[in-house]
């Protein structure tokens, strides 16, 4: 059920990404992060998912505010002069390893785990 | 029973929200991929200062390139220009030149001091071509710097000869007959004393022949160019 409604999001996702005109590449900047957040958030998720402490409120609140709070930062850097978007980027892009890490290792066990119980199995 | 729907609308809410964010997210990315491919096709209107900087120093040193290059090409242009000026004027004394040449050769029309010698013939005696070629040479001898006899203009191919004694040809194939009338441009004192000579000057020695001849002087004498082309068939220029 999830996964069925992921790929429609993902494909209606890529319809709308074609049919939307481009934004103004000074805001582009502000996208990036945004995606970046999001993106950030997704892995989040699913790593959560995998740890079984996956709740939807924290997911949501995540997926916008962070965004939204990448955004305003960054917005906040090109006021001061100050770069703050790399330490933004920094933050999420260091995060989203630390979740692949566990994503991972999770199934890197599940898979180990199938091919003990394999091997079991024969003998 | 009403904790399975309740778990599977729980379900249907996760499903609908992560289908919900994966649109969003896909959209965006693709929007902003969209976006970066477009911006390297350098729109300066939606470009950061510092790549706008960049470019600004690229076309700095492009626009130095090309001035480099307008420079010089500008050189080689004053270049050609003393060349024409200098080709000018070779041309210039080449059309000089050929202008000398061409008078020289009678191919034009020229005016000046000179005599007009009126020969006619009488009941008596008549000219022949000999007469008229002897007045040509004496002429010349005086200095004569153009001739034409009947309007026929001497030139150094001219010829004038008597066909079955009966009538002269003069350049070939125009037909000359009594009176005839010399004009020659040339110092007209001297041209007319050249002719007047006592008993050896071409006017007496006509006379003798009981033959009719008038020079007269004049300030202004008109010559006509020579009326045919000038063609070279055989002779060639020697190395």
């Amino acid at each position: 059920m999830t996964i069925i409604t992921v790929i429609i999001g993902t494909a209606l996702g890529i319809l709308l990404g074609f049919l939307i005109p481009t934004i103004p590449y000074s805001a582009s900047k502000y996208l990036a992060i945004a995606i970046v957040a999001a993106l950030d958030s997704v892995f989040g998720g699913i790593a959560s998912h995998i740890k079984k402490n996956f709740d939807l409120k924290v997911f949501i609140s995540g997926f916008f505010v962070n965004a939204i709070i990448a955004m305003l930062l960054t917005y906040l850097g090109q006021r001061l002069n100050v770069d703050i978007y790399l330490a933004a980027i920094i933050v999420f892009v260091g995060r989203m390893f630390n979740n692949l890490g566990i994503i991972r290792r999770y199934y890197l066990t599940k898979i180990s785990q199938k091919f003990s119980k394999n091997t079991t199995k024969k003998h | 029973m009403k904790l399975k729907i309740n778990a599977s609308k729980e379900k249907i809410t996760l499903s609908i929200i992560v289908g919900v964010v994966s649109l969003l997210l896909v959209s965006t990315t693709f929007i902003q991929f969209k976006t970066v491919d477009k911006s390297q096709e350098s729109n300066v209107e939606g470009l950061r200062s510092d790549e706008l900087k960049t470019q600004i120093a690229t076309y700095k040193s492009k626009y130095e390139e090309a001035m480099e290059q307008y420079d010089e090409n500008q050189k080689t242009i004053s270049e050609y220009r003393a060349t024409m000026d200098e080709n000018k004027e070779s041309t210039d004394l080449l059309d000089k030149e050929l202008n000398d040449s061409e008078t020289l050769l009678g191919l034009t029309d020229v005016c000046g001091e000179g005599v007009i010698i009126t020969l006619r013939d009488t009941d008596e005696a008549t000219y022949t071509a000999g007469d008229l070629i002897t007045l040509v040479n004496e002429l010349k001898y005086a200095g004569a710097e153009a001739i034409s006899i009947n309007d026929n203009r001497i030139v150094n191919l001219t010829d004038i000869s008597a066909i079955n004694n009966s009538f002269i040809v003069i350049n070939s194939d125009s037909r000359i007959s009594s009176p005839y009338v010399v004009k020659a441009i040339g110092d007209k004192s001297y041209l007319s004393s050249t002719l007047n000579l006592k008993n050896s000057g071409y006017v007496d020695l006509m006379k003798v022949n009981n033959l009719e001849i008038t020079v007269e002087q004049s300030d202004y004498i008109e010559i006509n160019k020579y009326s045919k082309e000038l063609k070279v068939n055989t002779m060639k220029e020697a190395e």
